[in-house]
């Protein structure tokens, strides 16, 4: 409901699905099984710079992303960002932090 | 290679081993930042510390984190510890040529419940280590 009201603010982004699957030590690499990408409605809420990184609160639709793994990546504009943690997750509405260097 | 680099392959390639592997305890190193779906796993970290015997030696401690349910006594962490000194007590890794890791005798601790998920006890072993390379 509260996605929808502010849907005027919402954007498309693309959600980098990178599911891992445990470490390689022989070759010390992070296994991935697979990697995807959808396209799912994004609204931002916040945006902070420091230490020469920028950091945007998104929210994003339960029902669009289902879980949040570590290794997924937003796409906004052709830009990688990095995910944080997920900050809290009602089942309807996941906010999670966005990362990315500051180029400038 | 520079010497942490083969000091990172030298010591990882224990839990690369298909010996390692078929005792079935989830391995992974610091800085992986994925799920671990398990109740029991351990964490793999190398603190390069000191002064080696030469400019492309190092001393050091591999600090190895033992995550098991909490609330059921430190008797999981044992058989853990004690299965983690049959591959590295006394041990001489040289899987690369030119280089050696000598591991020395292992300590264990209790640390209680870990703070990140309470629902698991942490145990640390540790066991001090000197790399060498020929010059």
């Amino acid at each position: 409901m509260a996605f929808r009201m502010l849907q005027d603010k919402s954007e498309n982004i693309t959600l980098r699905r990178k599911p891992e699957s445990g470490y390689d030590f022989s070759d010390s690499s992070v296994n991935y099984s697979g990697e995807s990408e959808i396209t799912v409605e994004a609204i931002f809420t916040n945006e902070e710079r420091k230490s020469g990184a920028i950091r945007r609160t998104v929210m994003l639709m339960r029902s669009e992303v289902d879980e949040i793994r570590a290794y997924d990546e937003l796409v906004i504009e052709g830009v990688v960002w990095n995910l944080g943690p997920v900050i809290s997750d009602d089942g309807f509405i996941v906010v999670v932090d966005a990362y990315r260097e500051n180029d400038g | 290679m520079g010497k942490y680099t083969n000091l990172e392959s030298n010591v990882h390639s224990i839990f690369a081993s298909v010996s390692w592997k078929a005792q079935g305890v989830i391995t992974v190193p610091a800085n992986y930042a994925g799920n671990v779906e398990s109740d029991e796993y351990i964490r793999i970290s190398i603190v390069s510390s000191g002064l080696g015997y030469n400019l492309h030696s190092v001393s050091g401690m591999l600090m190895i984190d033992i995550f098991t349910r909490a609330g059921e006594g430190p008797r999981r962490s044992s058989v853990i510890a004690d299965l983690l000194d049959s591959y590295l007590v006394g041990r001489t890794i040289s899987p690369t040529s030119g280089v050696s890791v000598q591991m020395m005798g292992s300590s264990v601790s209790q640390s209680g419940p870990d703070k990140d998920n309470p629902a698991l006890n942490r145990a640390i072993y540790a066991i001090p280590f000197n790399y060498s390379e020929v010059l």
